[in-house]
């Protein structure tokens, strides 16, 4: 069941009446009835992976339960590692026992010997990265007595599995959402309102821009060898902005759709593209993601507080950990390292940390140093993005030396209908980039527009989003990226 | 509470209201070849649907009335059949498909009353999703109640926006502008569309399998059962497309077979073997002289046909 599919539209909806049909007194019921939706929501996916699900929401309220229950530390560290063990152990098997194994047999055939491992070949558990994770922090969180374990087995399953939050994140933390959850929640107007502009800001930045530049990019990647290389690099653009569309597209519609049951979420994306350095713009892109690193690995290795050597090492090691996260292939850990590299010189001159206000703060434009900083890391960020998004590793270099080397000559170009369609994206991409600076100083694009005292422009601004939603919309479905990870 | 409920439905019915106007707005003033909207805001004559649909409204008794895609409409001559004293009328449009069929048999049946429906079963006509033959039936402003569940089905904004926006142009009594016909393509009374090219390069083609649509399948089905209903006699058939086509795809048999639901089907890519560069103006329409060998081979079936089911 997409965000962006019929069937979610009557999800939705009917979710949110029985929801607030329910007294405001009566917490627990409530809470049941979006767990009860939440499974239902992931079944539509596949009733299979729900039983993994259970399994492993179980077995984290249960080691965390035995984790505050020790009595001593062996017992303690005993069910910490085994609830570590077992998460670490499903992520593994379903997600990268397959890629370990054709890696080894690969190797051992450059030496000479041949061999065949047992392949699993299963489907990826929608979702599995994330609350593996969830059930990770919650865990480790006991351990290091931040928190208490839930003594509530519905408002522990809630957590691991609302469904806004399920498929794609934001990753929550236990101290987040665990408290929201345990409070009644009342029917806030402002906060509805917030969430509904949030959803159709989110809906836009996925079916219009991410839909559309998703089809121009996969045609461009599926024959790249043929194009031109002034293609190759709108292609590259293109995706730059599908896979934020698209991303962060969905994280708005989660978090819209979060607030309409009076749940706050992690915000996951504060205008990555609006970043002046590589280090902005992961301290911007995927925020529940890289806290989550920061947090429960960066920090135990020891951070910045070792020296120089470990404070790089340390980040190496985040960023290959965060490249493997998105997925069992080289490219992904590739574009981990590529962006540690890029991160390198900004960790030795000492500047990581020098952009954490907002660009142009104020002003209405940003100014000749900003907009030239904002552009570098954006081309910086598209160029590592191509490794991210290509088949393999040999193909991402060929198809970015094409960029670069075989500019004309290739032997087929875009032209006649293709054309509009990028110059379509293009101009789209424009408005939405437009409408992201004029409200980058808040949560989200439309997050400003409480401040606007005219109801009449307010929902002009929402109908004409509408209009052009509708109009431009890709009609092909396409699945989240994020979805297979 | 009750008042942000109130908000959204205000909202909403706003949005309906607005909605077609912008629509009918941007359709008016922004050149269609501007940008990729889901739009088409110019009538298609590239198929001269309005013309067959018009024309066939008060063409009166046919024996045979032909069904299908642009196959059925660039193939069967009615000048071919005419000289042998049959009747004939092409109800066949670009990329129809059996989601269409409905609502033209129930529109046309009546008034052709004819005593044979051929249906041509080019298999791309089952795997697709009808959306462009939806477009151009609405921007012909051809939109009988069933149409209604196909462009369900469909579930196709580019649809809903095109029918909007004709719509609109109706009741503001606004008469769009026209996508002109292929200058190499002539209407000839009957529902008939002649190309007289003779140049084709057959590519070479990959192979692959064919994967229908199970909504046109059934929708397929139930078109059958009408025009069973109706008393007329039905014959499938499958129109010469060029070798290297037909080859391309491995599974026509069996895919044959899952179609014809027992009724008597022939496939003339088995009874003749046309040149692709000769009688082709692409891959898998015929030109002028592939419909006349073609014809050749057609009309004394029909006639065969019509021969063994007598007037009644």
């Amino acid at each position: 069941m997409l965000f962006n599919s019929l069937a979610f539209l009557i999800f939705l909806p009917l979710v949110y009446i029985l929801y607030w049909c329910i007294p405001a007194g009566n917490r627990r019921s409530r809470n049941i009835l979006l767990l009860i939706s939440s499974y239902f929501f992931y079944a539509c996916w596949s009733w299979h992976f729900l039983f993994l699900l259970l399994f492993s929401t179980f077995l984290d309220f249960w080691s965390g339960k035995k984790i505050e229950a020790s009595v001593n530390m062996p017992e303690r560290k005993f069910w910490f590692w085994l609830s570590v063990g077992a998460n670490i152990g499903f992520l593994g098997i379903f997600k990268y026992y397959d890629f370990f194994a054709e890696s080894f047999a690969t190797s051992m055939q450059a030496i000479g010997i041949a061999c065949h491992p047992l392949l699993l070949k299963v489907v990826l558990p929608v979702g599995i990265s994330f609350y593996t994770f969830h059930g990770l922090s919650y865990v480790i969180d006991i351990y290091h007595r931040r928190i208490s374990a839930e003594k509530d087995p519905v408002d522990y399953g809630l957590f691991v599995s609302f469904f806004p939050l399920l498929v794609a994140g934001p990753i929550e933390r236990a101290t987040h959402l665990l408290p929201q959850l345990k409070r009644s929640r009342p029917f806030s107007r402002e906060q509805s309102v917030s969430g509904l502009r949030q959803i159709l800001w989110g809906m836009f930045k996925k079916v219009v821009i991410a839909d559309n530049c998703a089809e121009l990019v996969d045609l461009i990647y599926a024959d790249f060898s043929s194009y031109d290389g002034w293609v190759l690099a709108v292609g590259a653009v293109l995706f730059s902005f599908q896979i934020y569309g698209d991303f962060s597209g969905y994280s708005d519609i989660a978090l819209g759709v979060s607030r309409l049951f009076g749940v706050e979420l992690l915000r996951n994306f504060a205008y990555p593209y609006f970043s002046r350095d590589i280090a902005e713009f992961w301290r911007r892109w995927h925020i529940s993601l890289t806290g989550w690193f920061r947090d429960y690995l960066y920090y135990p290795l020891g951070g910045n507080r070792r020296g120089l050597n470990v404070t790089i090492r340390n980040t190496f090691i985040v960023f290959l950990v965060s490249g493997f996260w998105h997925g069992a292939n080289w490219t992904f850990i590739l574009w981990g390292l590529l962006n540690a590299l890029l991160f390198l010189p900004l960790l030795l001159s000492g500047k990581n940390k020098l952009h954490h206000d907002v660009v142009a703060s104020g002003l209405r434009w940003p100014r000749l140093k900003e907009l030239f900083q904002m552009l570098f890391t954006f081309a910086m960020v598209t160029i590592v993005w191509i490794f991210f998004r290509a088949e393999n590793i040999q193909d991402a270099f060929h198809y970015l030396i094409r960029i670069f080397r075989n500019t004309f000559d290739g032997d087929i170009s875009l032209n006649g209908a293709r054309i509009i369609s990028v110059r379509t994206c293009l101009l789209l991409i424009g408005f939405m980039l437009l409408m992201e600076w004029k409200g980058r100083e808040y949560q989200f694009a439309l997050g400003n527009f409480h401040l606007v005292q005219s109801r009449a422009v307010r929902w002009t601004v929402y109908l004409l989003i509408v209009f052009l939603t509708g109009l431009f919309m890709q009609t092909k479905e396409f699945s989240f990226i994020y979805f297979q990870f | 509470m009750k008042k942000f409920h109130l908000d959204i439905l205000f909202f909403l019915l706003i949005a309906l209201v607005f909605y077609p106007v912008l629509l009918f707005v941007y359709g008016v003033f922004v050149p269609e070849k501007l940008l990729n909207s889901n739009l088409v805001s110019r009538r298609i004559s590239t198929g001269f649907t309005s013309k067959r649909i018009s024309e066939g409204a008060n063409y009166g008794k046919v024996d045979v009335v032909f069904m299908g895609s642009s196959h059925c409409n660039r193939g069967f001559d009615p000048r071919a059949f005419a000289k042998n004293g049959i009747r004939t009328f092409t109800l066949g449009s670009s990329s129809q498909t059996p989601a269409q069929y409905r609502a033209l048999l129930n529109n046309f049946l009546p008034i052709l009353q004819p005593r044979l429906v051929v249906f041509e079963m080019f298999p791309l006509c089952f795997t697709m999703d009808g959306v462009e033959s939806s477009i151009d039936f609405i921007s012909n402003n051809f939109f009988p109640a069933d149409f209604v569940p196909p462009v369900l089905e469909q579930n196709n904004m580019k649809v809903y926006n095109t029918l909007a926006f004709f719509s609109m142009a109706d009741i503001l009594g606004f008469d769009p502008d026209v996508r002109k016909p292929d200058p190499d393509d002539h209407y000839v009374s009957g529902g008939f569309v002649e190309r007289k090219v003779y140049c084709n390069s057959p590519g070479t083609k990959q192979t692959e399998y064919w994967r229908t649509n199970p909504f046109q399948i059934s929708a397929f089905r139930e078109c059958l059962q009408l025009v069973r209903e109706a008393g007329c006699d039905i014959l499938l058939v499958y129109a010469p497309v060029s070798p290297s086509f037909y080859n391309g795809y491995l599974n026509q048999d069996s895919l044959a077979a899952a179609l014809t639901h027992g009724f008597d089907y022939i496939d003339f890519n088995k009874r003749m073997s046309l040149d692709d560069s000769l009688y082709f103006y692409d891959g898998h329409h015929l030109n002028q002289r592939g419909v006349e060998q073609f014809s050749k081979v057609i009309v004394p079936v029909i006639e065969d046909r019509l021969r063994s089911k007598p007037k009644n």
